[in-house]
């Protein structure tokens, strides 16, 4: 496709463009932004697209705002084989306009020529490559993949055909395409897209389940009823054969029958026989009973007569005996008591023979506790008289003691008085001289010291008075001090001197021990008894003994000693005595006893014989009466007669009854009964079995007059017609259904295979364009779809979703323009490229230019741009401006980058 | 002495490969029939029919097609009706026949329920050997026939079954054993034995006197000559004279053919067109031989157009090979470009090999074909 040229009258912003394109070669579009160069190819989508009668909202929007006129666009395109000029107006007075100008002239208005052009499109134009190859402004590369949809275009895969050198140029690909296409929907009406049957393939197959269900459900019905008209069939038979069986065994009861009749009538006769037997019977035991009381009653008087004798024969001899054993009887019981009185007399001299001997062994216990006694009260004297002593005698032993030190101090002052005082010798030559008062005998000497002023008179002659010296003094007032002490002590014990002192000391330790003993010996005797209970047992035993006071000095037996040993000796042989009375005693006693219950027992048997004497003898008399009265009704005779004749009478019953019986035996009665009711228990069953077998056929005849109506045959020949039926059908669609996935799935294989192979060389164009951008290391890698995967630049490889926008962009805009020389120049369409590189330095906008400049030779190539950029270095580019000025509109604005850059400038 | 001998009618009948439009069709025409049987023992001044066994399809079948059975049998009203109970009917306590001879106007026709002869007039015995069960455990016809007399009485046995010479089954116990049946044939004590069971009509043994009917309309395509009645002509002193009738109007034929061009196809195409009422008609096909893909689908667009006219198409598998070949010339005509030649060529390759996907391929390229004309 080619546009030629392009007029727009009053869209969006635009009052008015014309634009006249050059063929081949990058044209530009350049105007500032909002001036409407994408208005441009929103016109030309729309003139080629909407109806003029459309109501779209989008076409409502491009009418211009601020004036009331109809939106009008206008090409002159060439197509394949066609070039045509369109215009159409909007919104008020809608029109069309078609010229058709080669192959051969055509004019068309309204829908008419929209149609036409439709027509003309679809037949010559690749709209997937049309759509590929646009990069619209809206359509950011980041957003849309710079190389959506270009597997889809079948100029394309026409062109990669050729590249590969695969196919034939021409329009195969196309043909396998629409054939793919074609088996694509012939598998979808069998397969779901994830292999699954779908319509008629898979309902086919539910219904011929359903239907084999069915079919099964009939044929059981059908089979039921067949079974059902062989258990009948079974069951006539069977009936057949019980009743046979019931008319033999029948016959069979009615010959028992009249054999159990038969032994009936016989037991009859028998009964009757036995009744008869049994009534002689009776009569024969009551003629032998009548005949064994005479003869019983005959025997008994006769033996009550001879007890009666017997009775008083021994009446006659117990009288004598009874009365001799009564007076033995007496005279023992007589003895005895004289015996008895015996014995108690021994007993009474037994007790007063113990009676001898306890007093005195009493008394001889008395006379021990008044002995006693004495010893206590005179060792009582004997603790009062010393205690008494003790208390006499005042010097103690701490006395003693004292009087002691007292001297002692005493001795030791004098000592150091004298040794201080001056000592005065006197020597009496022939005149007594007077110490002191006391005279020295003439011819001695008397020596002193003179503690004290001390006086020697000599008879008459002088009297020399010693002075003690002043420093023996106070000594001797301490001697003096000291003994006066000493006296004081002494005086208050009462003795004389320290001597005596000691001595009276002494003498009160001796009297204190004759105390200490006196007591031990008082203690000893009270020892287990005191005084008081020795006392107390004194009484009592006087008491018993009857004698006087307890107290007092009676210390010695009041009379003679008692002879114990011979006292004792008498009560053990008075004891003795009493036993040897005891012992004789009893046997007097038992044998008197046994003599008096000989003798009532003799008494008492005689009583009783004499009274039973009474009895028999009257009943004797009665007994004999009463046979008498009997023998004179019936004679004994009589009665002998009428038991023998019974007796015979009996004996032929019977004789008659066990011959019956052996008759009834013979014929075997328990074997005949129990044939009898076996044979009617098995009527019974049989009987009872064909009853059951008639029910059962009734109602299987019910049954199957019931199943016959229902037409089962039909219903299972229909349902089986459904399945074959079904079946052949799903055999058929499963081979088609087979044979569409096969070509289907076989296609899919070879397209991908195809394609594959496209793949090189538009990797090979896209490469060599885009060396020409990025340098010789550039290199990329597409999938089957023909989509960018990853590039590699510098050894470097970077994933398409990882590069940056500028590199996205560049690539979009090298992917279009290496599709487009690969497109051959019949099948190709303009390259739309709108303002499409604003993330791409200037450096590389250079180098682009030069893909450009490669491309331009065979492609025709829209570039919208708001200002000169990549265009200024495109040689022989045709730049258009674009101005919303009042020159627009005077026509096309044709200039080479130099005017423009003039124009710039 | 004559009467009509007809077997097998299997009223109530199904086929299983008739679809729902020539099924009822196809029913009708067995019971229309009956009227042209009543016709021809009016017009042969028949004494009496005697019909062979399996009157009915089922002893289930359903009230309709007793009633319709009914009205049909009531076309021979004049002349007596035996109907035989046989092993799709037998003579059980689910039995419909005698409901049907007790029907309202139905005087003429009658049950041979009981073994053994029965008079039909003076001097002529029906011997009947009725089926009382499906499975029957002796030969009933010889059972039936035992201890009768050559005694100037004109005798004619209705049996069903299979005799033994053509019965491979040698352990069924109901066979009936044919020589003795000729030997009492010879020795006059039997004149005529009439049989059903088998559908194509039938004599067996060497007397002339023992036959099958066959049905009275077709119901097999293994079945030769059926769609006759027998018109029997007995008498003491000759063999029998049996002239078999048509009254069938369905036929069940086998088309064979070898197919190895289009020319072929061309050839079988005119031979269908030739075939006459194609709806009373199921067609059997055995094709053998090797067609191209073209000529494949050719064949496939003639059968389908010839399928909507036949009562019945069928296939018979075991008589059919017929093998769809792609060869590179056709399908370089075929021209379907691009990748597809690819695909088509593999397609070929398995549809030739003898693999699981042969068929399938068989069917692929066929559709290729299809799809490709359709694309032009």
């Amino acid at each position: 496709m080619r546009i030629h040229r392009l007029v727009l009258d009053d869209f969006r912003g635009v009052a008015h463009r014309e634009l006249v394109l050059p063929e081949r070669g990058v044209v530009v579009l350049e105007g500032a932004n909002e001036v409407g160069k994408s208005s441009t190819l929103e016109a030309l989508d729309m003139l080629l697209t909407e109806k003029h009668s459309s109501r779209k909202a989008a076409v409502l929007a491009v009418k211009p705002v601020h004036r009331d006129a109809p939106s009008a666009v206008e090409a002159e395109i060439s197509t394949g084989p066609y070039r045509f000029t369109l215009r159409k107006q909007w919104h008020s007075r809608p029109a069309t306009t078609l010229t058709v100008h080669a192959p051969r002239t055509e004019q068309l208005t309204g829908d008419e020529a929209h149609q036409r052009v439709r027509d003309i499109l679809t037949e010559t134009l690749d709209q997937d490559l049309w759509d590929a190859l646009r990069v619209l402004q809206d359509a950011s590369p980041g957003a849309a993949r710079a190389d959506a949809a270009l597997s889809g275009s079948s100029a394309l895969a026409a062109a990669l055909d050729a590249a590969a050198g695969s196919a034939p140029v021409d329009a195969s690909g196309e043909r396998a395409q629409s054939l793919h296409a074609a088996a694509a929907e012939r598998a979808g009406q069998f397969w779901t897209a994830t292999g699954r049957p779908t319509g008629r393939h898979r309902t086919c197959a539910e219904e011929l389940a359903a239907a084999r269900t069915e079919a099964a459900r009939a044929r059981e019905a059908l089979d039921l009823l067949s079974d059902d008209a062989d258990r009948h069939a079974e069951l006539t038979a069977d009936r057949a054969d019980v009743q046979a069986e019931l008319t033999v065994r029948a016959e069979e009861a009615t010959a028992l029958g009249e054999l159990v009749a038969d032994l009936a009538g016989r037991r009859e006769r028998l009964a009757a026989a036995r009744e008869r037997s049994s009534a002689a019977a009776r009569a024969a035991a009551e003629a032998q009973g009548a005949l064994a009381v005479r003869r019983r009653e005959a025997a008994d008087l006769a033996r009550r007569t001879a007890a009666l004798d017997q009775d008083v024969a021994r009446a006659a001899e117990l009288g004598p005996a009874a009365e001799a054993d009564e007076a033995e009887a007496v005279a023992a019981a007589t003895a005895a008591q004289e015996h008895a009185a015996a014995q108690d007399a021994a007993a009474e001299a037994a007790d007063a023979a113990h009676e001898a001997v306890r007093r005195a062994t009493d008394r001889a216990a008395l006379r021990r506790v008044r002995r006693r006694l004495a010893a206590v009260a005179a060792a009582a004297d004997e603790v009062r008289t010393a205690a008494a002593a003790v208390a006499g005698l005042r010097v103690d032993a701490a006395t003693v003691r004292s009087i002691e030190a007292a001297d002692d101090t005493v001795r030791r002052l004098r000592a150091r008085a004298e040794a201080v005082a001056a000592r005065v010798v006197v020597e009496a030559t022939a005149v007594e001289v007077l110490v002191d008062g006391r005279p020295v005998a003439a011819g001695t000497v008397a020596e002193h010291a003179a503690t004290r002023p001390l006086s020697v008179d000599v008879a008459g002659f002088a009297t020399v008075r010693v002075l003690p010296g002043a420093d023996t003094g106070p000594v001797a007032d301490e001697l003096d001090a000291a003994e006066a002490g000493l006296r004081e002590l002494l005086a208050a014990a009462g003795v004389e001197d320290v001597p005596a002192a000691r001595a009276a000391h002494e003498e009160r330790r001796a009297a204190q021990a004759a105390v200490d003993l006196a007591r031990a010996q008082l203690s000893q005797l009270t020892a287990d008894a005191d005084a008081d209970a020795l006392r107390a047992e004194a009484e009592r035993l006087a008491a018993d003994l009857g004698t006087g006071p307890t107290t007092g000095p009676t210390t010695g037996p009041t009379t003679g000693e008692d002879d114990l040993p011979a006292l004792r000796a008498a009560e053990a042989a008075a004891r003795e005595a009493v036993q040897e009375k005891r012992s004789r005693g009893r046997d007097v006693q038992a044998r008197a006893a046994a003599l008096a219950r000989t003798a009532d027992g003799l008494a008492h048997e005689l009583t009783a014989l004499q009274t039973r004497l009474e009895l028999s003898r009257t009943e004797v008399a009665t007994a004999a009466e009463r046979l008498a009265t009997a023998r004179a009704a019936t004679g004994d005779a009589e009665l002998e007669r009428a038991a023998a004749e019974t007796g015979d009478a009996a004996a032929r019953t019977d004789a008659e009854v066990r011959a019956l019986e052996t008759d009834l035996a013979d014929r075997d009665e328990a074997t005949v009964l129990r044939r009898a009711r076996e044979v009617q228990t098995a009527l019974d069953a049989l009987s009872g079995r064909r009853d059951e077998l008639d029910d059962a056929l009734v109602l299987l005849e019910a049954k199957l007059s019931v199943m016959g109506g229902e037409a089962r045959q039909e219903a299972w020949d229909e349902a089986e017609s459904r399945v074959q039926r079904l079946a052949e059908e799903q055999a058929g669609l499963e081979r088609r259904a087979a044979a569409a996935r096969l070509l289907l799935r076989t296609l899919d294989r070879h397209r991908d295979t195809q394609r594959r192979r496209y793949v090189q060389p538009f990797t090979d164009r896209l490469e060599e364009l885009g060396r020409t951008v990025f340098g010789e290391t550039f290199a990329i890698t597409l999938d089957d779809d023909l989509r960018i995967v990853q590039r590699t630049l510098h050894s470097r490889t970077v994933a398409y979703e990882h590069l940056s926008t500028g590199a996205k962009e560049q690539l979009a805009v090298l992917v279009r323009l290496a599709c487009a020389t690969l497109v051959d120049p019949a099948d190709g369409v303009p390259v739309v490229l709108d303002d499409a590189l604003g993330h791409t330095d200037p450096e590389r906008l250079k180098r682009l230019a030069a893909v450009f400049e490669h491309v331009a030779p065979t492609t025709q190539v829209l570039l919208l741009a708001p200002g000169p950029g990549l265009h200024t270095d495109l040689p022989g580019a045709v730049v258009l401006r674009l101005d919303d000025g009042p020159g627009e509109g005077s026509g096309p604005a044709v200039r080479t980058p130099a005017a423009a850059g003039a124009s710039t400038g | 002495m004559r009467f009509v001998h007809t077997a097998d009618w299997q009223l109530g009948m199904t086929r299983h490969f008739l679809d729902a439009d020539a099924q009822p069709r196809y029913t009708q025409a067995r019971l229309d029939a009956l009227q042209r049987i009543a016709a021809v023992a009016r017009e042969h001044e028949a004494e009496f029919v005697v019909v062979c066994g399996d009157v009915l399809e089922s002893n289930a079948v359903g009230p309709k097609v007793l009633a319709r059975t009914a009205d049909a049998l009531a076309a021979f009203a004049g002349t007596p009706v035996l109907l035989l109970p046989g092993n799709h009917d037998p003579l059980d306590a689910g039995s419909p026949l005698r409901a049907l001879a007790a029907w309202p106007g139905l005087g003429h026709v009658h049950v041979l329920d009981t073994p053994g002869p029965v008079a039909v007039r003076e001097g002529v015995e029906v011997v009947a050997a009725p089926w009382t069960s499906k499975h029957p455990t002796h030969d009933l016809v010889a059972a039936a026939t035992e201890g009768l007399e050559a005694d100037g009485t004109l005798r004619v046995v209705v049996g069903h079954g299979a005799v033994d010479e053509l019965s491979p089954d040698r352990e069924d116990p109901a066979r009936i054993a044919l020589a003795p049946l000729e030997d009492a044939v010879a020795d006059g004590r039997l004149h005529y034995v009439a049989l059903g069971d088998r559908h194509s009509t039938t004599q067996v043994g060497r007397s002339g006197a023992v036959w099958y009917s066959g049905t009275q309309e077709v119901t097999d395509r293994l079945e030769t000559d059926p769609g006759n009645v027998l018109l029997v002509t007995v008498s003491d002193a000759s063999p029998p004279k049996v002239e078999p009738v048509h009254v069938g109007r369905w036929a069940f034929p086998v088309v064979r053919a070898e197919l190895d061009s289009a020319a072929d196809d061309d050839a079988l195409g005119r031979r269908l067109e030739a075939l006459p009422a194609k709806d009373r008609t199921v067609l059997t096909l055995a094709l053998t031989g090797t067609l191209t893909v073209r000529a494949g689908a050719a064949l496939d667009d003639l059968l389908a157009a010839q399928a909507d006219r036949l009562a019945g198409l069928q296939h018979w598998a075991r008589h059919s090979d017929l093998v769809v070949r792609a060869d590179s010339d056709e399908l370089a005509d075929l021209g379907v470009g691009g990748y597809a030649d690819a695909a088509v060529a593999e397609l070929s390759t398995l549809a030739a090999g003898d693999g699981p996907d042969a068929a399938a391929a068989r069917d692929a390229l066929a559709l290729v074909f299809r799809l490709a004309g359709a694309a032009r």
